[in-house]
């Protein structure tokens, strides 16, 4: 691939500006810089594809090297270079490529996603303010393409830096997007709709408008959003991702770079795990159900009409390994009044790339808790748990904030229902099997609390609180003894 | 046919030395006149020795580069073990080339022989000639030839009764320009888009398909044969001391007799258009351009001093290139021929990095916006800083092929591209009333 | 009344008294007699503020009456009181593609700066001349894009054109 970093080579000093930096010999000379913080202009390189060379901006000059300038991704390091990106022919060579860039570029920043974070906004701004001699007729490309999989196409404004199609030649090998034509009637386009899993990714590594997501189409500017770093909860591999949000809602999810994990992508799954986080139907407190109404109630109202009963709790696998903790000092009842839920796999074991069937997302912190507690983890323990309910129990169910497989938990639901009182520990109310519970608690969601997660390969991942949206200040280790 | 039958010496000339005989693209003519000796003898020589003799010629790339060949071969690989690859550049795209054709039409053994000793020298057992796609009848010809020579055993495996194997294959072209660039013939023999790869690493360490690939144009190859005959010092008894040998130029436009000549390097231009040529057709002349479209025009001063080498050509603002020599008469418009310049690059650039695909695009623009009546005097001006800035930053020299024209016309003939604006203008606003 | 010292110590009170008010008695007697007042009997007659006035917002309109805004948010971003609320959404043409579903401005809050005029990239938000915008405590004070572009001020409910766009400005020099 383009730059690994390569483990046994030696490192070796080179000077880039008036700056020393110290590389392994022989990485490639652009991403030395970029890994240093230096800002070098590009578009078509990228730390997780191969070397295109196609948008020539990230010129620099090189002493020994050639005579004129030259881009620094077809570039290694070496011991002892002197390169510049300050030099007036460089300067030169990055304004004129990035008026090039602009020539046929339609005019849509107003309506186009990508503005705030937007490769030309961004260098035309650094390297361009210029006034444009360009007078003629822009070429016109097939505008607003629906090619499927939640991306959005737009030809006219592509820069054709050919990152979407090598992403599709070399991290999914699905070959979808190709160019057609040659010239400036370059065109990219797919030759069928996307199906591959991760082609969310299509639209973070677009440096322009020109791939867009259909989820996040128009509905805010990015200015207005702020980034939370946390893991996605949607299986065990435990992405890296940045979430953006605001007062208003949650909007989107997008990767961030993790070494260990995920590299530079998350799957197409994982795009839309903060919609209940800020969607309708957020617990602002309990609620208890008056003939499939659900009505306000206060939390000793509620408490009242639970004690005395024998409380059983039903964990979910996707809670932080600080929640077990907690829940299992505070909780002072029997130890097979416990059980935990794990939602079933899904999919093949390992897609290949990032996605895994087992889709809790805390599976082995959940049973390394239940372990420690002296607890039965097993599906087994489980299904005795679920026999020896009777009417004397009030049954607290954790319902896991991302169910894929309904059917599954509603056989779950269906054997819940001898217990007496039924009360679901829950972030949302928005799901229709809910109607069978006596009473909803609040609870955070992933994105209201601080937190770790053990993934698959036994690393803590963690989770960080960002804005809350409902009810987020009662965890579960407070309703583990919240009667006494 | 331009040369002068009855007045040359064949034995003069290094490339068209068969070609007054008929048939001879049949191998037991060429073979009678002479062909596939030297091939016999280089056997006996050893590859190293062969090599020294093509540096010490002096031959350079004959498709337009001028890259000494030998010094191209010294980077190669010496290992006979490794796979490599020899590739003949038969595309000739360059508008007003016509040589490589005629080279092929009528001696294709010639350029077999030529690869065959080439292939032996460098230690290569495949070799392909990419031939552009609209030579249909001359690939047909070249296919035919190389049937015959692998009867003769001139191809395959124990050549001569050598341990050494040599195939070679046609491969046809589909009609794109880039395609004449080497690594972008490179992307096109392997089956994709003929679009140029990144250089470094060069065609020589890297080249198709990842293995060492050495390209050379026809001419180049097919000098090979009368170099190692007669040896680099009688070649480089033509020509001058730094452009070496005989050239083929083919020359059309307002000439009486155009056609392919073969001539020493050096030789004045002068002497190229009023002797072998007849001189200047339908006119004065006004402007030459010597080496493919892609070659800064000369104007008609400047063309009567010039001498047809690499230096002369290049001290004067232009280029040799290909040898493509294209005679304009004061009727010609050198506004149109810019336009069709414009519009030759606009529709050839592969498109892949971003000056050259927006800037061949824009330059066709702003003077087919002159030519349709609504340009302006700093049109030109425009014209030739795009031109500037799209030159030395690209992947492949298109940009530059683009850019070179454009700009040697405007310091060339300004004057009269300012009045073809405004004639073109006043000709609109004349339109419209 | 107190009067400067000259004025008096120099005429004596009465006539210093005349002089320091001449200017003022001339006025008011033009003002009665002569109508040269400044004050207009507003409802009866109103002023007419120039184009440059800053007053109630307009959304312009194109040719069809559609809504020139593109709901960039631009207006929203730069406005220094918060006031303007937008929501975007698919626009059924595809030329357009972006349009508001929702635009309003929070007329309380607005201190009439003009920013949004100015950060405007499509000539979408003018401020007019329209300064009459007294009510209720208890009213809405939020008016939205159907109040915003074809109010009967407007041209009679047809909305102002704007013919600021792309394709015009990229015309031939004809």
């Amino acid at each position: 691939m383009s730059s690994e970093i390569i483990a046994d080579k030696k490192l070796v000093k080179f000077k880039w500006n008036d700056q020393v930096i110290e590389a392994p010999e022989g990485e490639n000379l652009l991403q030395a810089a970029l890994d240093n913080g230096i800002e070098v202009a590009h578009y078509c390189y990228h730390k997780g594809l191969p070397i295109a060379g196609v948008c020539r901006m990230c010129m620099v000059e090189q002493t020994p090297g050639p005579p004129r300038p030259f881009p620094s991704c077809n570039a290694i390091v070496a011991p002892e270079i002197a390169v510049r990106s300050d030099t007036p022919a460089v300067l030169e060579a990055v304004e004129w490529t990035l008026q090039f860039h602009l020539v046929n570029h339609p005019l849509d920043c107003p309506v186009c996603d990508q503005a705030g974070e937007c490769g030309l906004q961004d260098y035309y701004m650094q390297h361009g303010q210029y006034n444009s001699a360009m007078e003629d007729q822009k070429v016109h490309k097939k505008k607003v393409q629906d090619i499927g999989r939640g991306v959005m196409l737009d030809a006219e404004r592509c820069i054709l830096c050919t990152r979407c199609t090598r992403f599709t030649e070399y991290v999914t090998g699905t070959y979808e997007l190709g160019i057609v034509g040659r010239g400036d009637h370059a065109e990219i386009t797919v030759h069928k709709e996307l199906e591959n899993d991760y082609a969310g990714n299509l639209v973070d590594i677009c440096p322009v408008g020109a791939l867009t997501s259909k989820d996040f189409r128009f509905k805010q500017r990015v200015w207005f959003l702020e980034d939370v770093a946390t893991t996605c909860i949607g299986c065990e591999t435990g992405c890296a991702v940045n979430i953006s949000q605001n007062e208003v809602g949650v909007y989107r999810v997008l990767p961030k770079y993790d070494h260990e994990v995920n590299g530079h992508w998350i799957c197409d799954d994982g795009r839309s795990i903060y919609k209940h986080v800020s969607g309708a139907g957020r617990l602002i407190g309990p609620l208890e159900n008056k003939s499939n109404l659900f009505i306000p109630i206060t939390e000793s109202a509620t408490a009242n009409s639970l004690r005395g009963n024998s409380q059983k709790f039903i964990l979910s696998a996707s809670l932080t390994n600080e929640d077990y903790a907690n829940f299992f000092s505070a909780f002072k009842g029997e130890k097979d009044h416990v059980a935990l839920y794990r939602l079933p796999s899904m999919g093949k074991e390992f897609d290949g790339i990032l996605k895994r069937s087992d889709k809790n997302a805390n599976t082995r912190g959940a049973r390394e808790a239940f372990a420690k507690a002296g607890m039965d983890h097993s599906e087994t323990g489980l299904q005795d748990f679920l026999d020896n309910l009777n009417a004397q129990d009030v049954i607290y169910l954790v319902v896991p904030e991302i169910i894929y497989d309904e059917d599954h938990f509603m056989t779950l639901l269906k054997k819940i229902n001898k217990a007496g009182k039924k009360v679901a520990l829950t972030t949302t109310d928005n799901l229709q099997a809910l109607d069978a519970f006596d009473y909803l608690l609040p609870l955070p969601t992933f994105l209201e609390k601080d937190g770790h997660l053990k993934n698959f390969q036994n690393r803590d991942r963690k989770l960080s609180a960002g804005r809350s949206y409902g009810a987020s200040n009662r965890d579960i280790a407070f309703y583990a003894n919240w009667l006494n | 046919m331009t040369q002068d039958a009855s007045s040359a010496n064949y034995k003069d000339y290094t490339l068209l030395s068969y070609h007054h005989i008929s048939d001879v693209h049949k191998l037991d003519i060429f073979s009678k006149a002479g062909g596939y000796e030297t091939m016999k003898k280089c056997f006996a020589m050893g590859p190293e020795t062969i090599k020294e003799e093509v540096k010490g010629s002096g031959l350079r790339g004959r498709g337009g580069a001028g890259f000494p060949t030998g010094v191209k071969w010294g980077f190669f690989s010496k290992d006979r073990t490794q796979k490599k690859y020899l590739v003949c550049n038969a595309d000739e795209s360059e508008p007003g080339t016509f040589k490589d054709r005629y080279l092929v039409e009528k001696c294709p053994h010639l350029l077999i022989e030529g690869m065959i000793i080439s292939a032996w020298a460098l230690g290569v057992d495949k070799g392909y000639i990419y031939i552009r796609g609209e030579f249909y009848h001359q690939a047909k010809i070249l296919e035919e030839a190389i049937q015959e020579a692998y009867s003769a055993g001139y191809l395959g495996h124990n050549i001569c009764g050598q341990d050494f194997k040599f195939d070679l294959y046609v491969h046809r072209g589909a009609g794109a320009y880039i395609c004449g660039e080497e690594t972008g013939l490179l992307s096109s023999l392997e089956g994709k888009k003929g679009q140029p790869k990144l250089k470094p690493p060069f065609p020589a360490i890297k080249g198709y398909r990842g293995y060492p690939t050495m390209i050379n144009n026809v001419e180049s190859l097919a000098a090979i044969p009368w170099i190692m005959r007669f040896g680099a010092p009688a070649y480089k008894k033509w020509g001058t001391e730094k452009s070496a040998g005989t050239k083929l130029f083919s020359i059309s436009g307002d000439v009486k007799k155009p056609g392919v000549i073969e001539v020493p390097l050096g030789i004045p231009l002068r002497e190229i258009i009023e002797d072998y040529c007849g001189g200047v057709k339908g006119g004065n002349l006004k402007a030459v351009i010597p080496g493919g479209s892609s070659a800064p025009i000369l104007t008609a001063a400047e063309s009567m001093l010039a001498t047809m080498d690499y230096e002369d050509i290049a001290a004067r603002g232009s280029m040799l290139g290909s040898g493509a020599i294209i005679v304009l008469n004061d009727t010609r418009s050198m506004g149109e021929v810019l336009k069709w310049t414009l519009e030759f690059y606009h529709h050839e650039s592969c498109g892949q990095c971003t000056p050259c695909r927006e800037g061949t695009g824009w330059l066709d623009k702003i003077f087919k916006r002159a030519e349709n009546g609504h340009g302006q005097a700093s049109d030109i001006d425009l014209l030739d800083k795009v031109a500037a800035n799209m030159r030395g930053r690209t992947i492949c020299a298109l940009a530059d092929a683009a850019a070179m024209p454009t700009q040697g016309m405007i310091k060339a003939f300004r004057g009269e591209l300012l009045t073809f604006i405004e004639g073109q203008g006043q000709e609109e606003r004349g339109r419209k009333r | 009344m107190i009067l400067k010292k000259d004025l008096y110590t120099e005429h004596g009170y009465l006539k210093g008294l005349y002089l320091a008010l001449k200017i003022t008695l001339i006025t008011m007697l033009n003002n009665i007699f002569a109508k040269k007042r400044m004050t207009i009997n507003y409802p009866e007659e109103k002023y007419f503020y120039s184009d440059r006035f800053k007053g109630k917002h307009v959304l312009t309109v194109k040719e069809d009456g559609s809504l020139r805004c593109t709901s960039c948010m631009l207006c929203a971003t730069y406005c220094p009181a918060d006031c303007i609320h937008i929501i975007a959404a698919n626009d059924n043409d595809p030329a357009v593609e972006k349009s508001p579903v929702s635009f309003q401005i929070e007329l309380l809050r607005c201190v009439f700066c003009g920013f949004c005029e100015e950060a405007c990239p499509v000539d979408a938000i003018r401020l007019t001349n329209e300064y009459e915008m007294s009510g209720h405590a208890e009213q809405e004070w939020v008016i939205d894009q159907h109040h915003l572009a074809y109010r009967k001020s407007l041209n009679g409910g047809k909305g102002i054109l704007s013919t600021v766009d792309d394709s015009n400005r990229l015309k031939l020099r004809l």
